[in-house]
């Protein structure tokens, strides 16, 4: 178990149908008292199955690459893994520290100075106070902001949002991350940068489990991949890269 | 659970910063986001005042503090149990994304009534300060104690609503027109001793259904009157709220695991 960083066996997953969910008590009553032809109440238990038992493991030091089209379960699969939602059947158990990085500044806050956002959305990745004191300069230095700290963060470019986001980001120490194609962000510079950052974490021997269609960053780093289609496993293995892309050319 | 997260090394760090965030943002971190606080009461005392003691003149000796606390109090329950129903679908942005304890929202929301209560209270000290009545410290204990249970409802209610508020959109506005009705079964302006001898039903809802009341009533009756008044259902309300904990942290630690999935 020691070289297994993470563990997913027989994970399912269903949602109610988007159009029998009702957000207020007004519908669901009026549903309720409705009278309802054989149809409609066999449409109402109908589930859409965002994935169907999917199994694999992740060993330590990989870099795992989720594959698949849009709509096929692959950020569902992520968020079940990072524990946001509860899998139906099946369970993921996990060795080690896990970061999420679904979205890039998360909790940030257009009204608050950018050392406020550091703060907070540093502590939501799951670092301490002390560790951003301690890393707070160096956040700094690495997106290039230092003149702006005290800035709103409204008064930032979108550009610069985003560069502020992944330095702290890469402070957020754990073992195994999960990005969700965090890696597109700001100008070619920076993201050479961030790549070499994500490099250096490799070569720590962190785990990565990249969601992603950047097919160039896949075949560069993935030590292995899946490729989800359909909500279930296609397959498994580097040679799922080509699988992914000839599909997409004859569908 | 608590416990468990709480050994996470952050769970503390997270609460605080999402509190100071809140606080930031309401009050803009200047003296001028503090006097907002006080509108809100304070305005609805004055317009209270000004009508009633002349058209419905109390006898209730120190009226105006009377009033004022009852103001203050029931702002407590308003703000807490809205901003602890909007805990959860308020910070939709991060419950989606991140995989934290809950419950730290839910604390860190209420929290900012509390801090909004404590300044009222503040405020009304001086005025009696400058009314010349001044309570001894177990006077005081004993209102800072039912003010205590009154957070622990609040607690207790936002654990039901925030989780509910998310599946149902509308219970604001069902909220709003409950809590109408509260503020009209508690002797906010009106002395009960008048309404309870007319009618029984009246007696029932005042000193034992509606816990606000029974708080309110208690509560202020040692600020004001010099009597600690030794209400026995204070302390019922107080093992009501003791079972409603237990209850409500069950539901809530099973309904926030799909919470994500609703918003």
């Amino acid at each position: 178990m020691s070289e297994i960083a993470l563990k997913v066996t027989n994970i399912s997953k269903s949602f109610p149908r988007l159009k029998h969910r009702h957000d207020n008590f007004r519908s669901y009553f009026w549903d309720f008292f409705k009278q309802k032809t054989p149809e409609e109440k066999a449409s109402a238990k109908e589930r859409f199955w965002a994935l169907k038992e999917i199994n694999f493991e992740v060993k330590k030091g990989e870099f795992f690459g989720i594959i698949g089209k849009n709509g096929s379960g692959k950020s569902t699969l992520l968020k079940i893994i990072a524990g946001i939602y509860e899998p139906d059947t099946g369970m993921v158990e996990v060795n080690g520290r896990i970061i999420p990085f679904l979205e890039l500044g998360v909790g940030f806050n257009p009204q608050l100075t950018a050392k406020e956002n550091v703060y907070l959305n540093g502590i939501i990745m799951g670092m301490t106070k002390a560790e951003v004191d301690e890393k707070y300069e160096e956040i700094f230095e690495f997106a290039e902001l230092r003149e702006f700290e005290n800035l709103q963060l409204k008064k930032y470019s979108s550009g610069m949002m985003v560069r502020l986001a992944f330095a702290v980001a890469a402070q957020a120490k754990g073992d195994i991350y999960l990005l969700d194609e965090v890696f597109a962000v700001g100008d070619i510079g920076f993201q050479q940068k961030a790549l070499k950052v994500m490099e250096e974490m490799i070569a720590e021997g962190k785990t990565f489990i990249y969601v992603g269609h950047g097919m160039e960053t896949m075949k560069k780093y993935a030590t292995n991949v899946l490729y989800i289609k359909d909500h279930v496993i296609e397959g498994m293995g580097l040679d799922m890269v080509e699988a992914y892309q000839k599909d997409i050319i004859t569908s | 659970m608590i416990l468990q997260s709480l050994q996470r090394r952050n769970t503390i760090d997270l609460m605080w910063e999402l509190f100071r965030t809140d606080f930031k943002l309401k009050y803009n971190d200047s003296f001028l986001g503090f006097l907002w606080v006080l509108v809100k009461p304070f305005s609805i005392f004055l317009i209270m005042y000004f009508v009633l003691s002349r058209i419905f003149p109390s006898n209730e000796p120190n009226f105006a503090l009377y009033l004022l606390i009852g103001n203050v109090f029931m702002t407590f329950w308003t703000d807490g149990t809205s901003m602890g129903m909007d805990s959860l679908l308020g910070r939709a942005g991060l419950i989606t994304k991140v995989n934290f304890p809950r419950y730290t929202v839910l604390i860190a929301s209420t929290a900012i009534s509390v801090v909004n209560f404590l300044i009222n209270m503040s405020v009304v000290a001086i005025f009696m300060i400058f009314s010349g009545i001044i309570p001894s410290y177990i006077q005081v204990l004993w209102f800072l104690f039912c003010s205590f249970i009154l957070y622990l409802l609040i607690l207790v209610v936002s654990m039901f609503i925030s989780v509910v508020y998310v599946r149902f959109r509308d219970l604001k506005q069902i909220w709003e027109l409950f809590n109408q009705l509260l503020f009209w079964s508690t002797p906010i302006f009106y002395s009960i001793d008048s309404l309870i001898k007319k009618s029984e039903v009246f007696e029932i809802i005042l000193t034992k259904l509606n816990p606000i009341s029974v708080l309110l009533l208690s509560g202020r009756s040692a600020l004001l009157k010099k009597d600690i008044f030794l209400q026995p259902n204070v302390f019922i309300w107080l093992g009501l709220i003791i079972v409603l904990w237990i209850l409500a942290y069950m539901f809530y630690r099973k309904s926030i695991k799909k919470i994500a999935e609703f918003f």
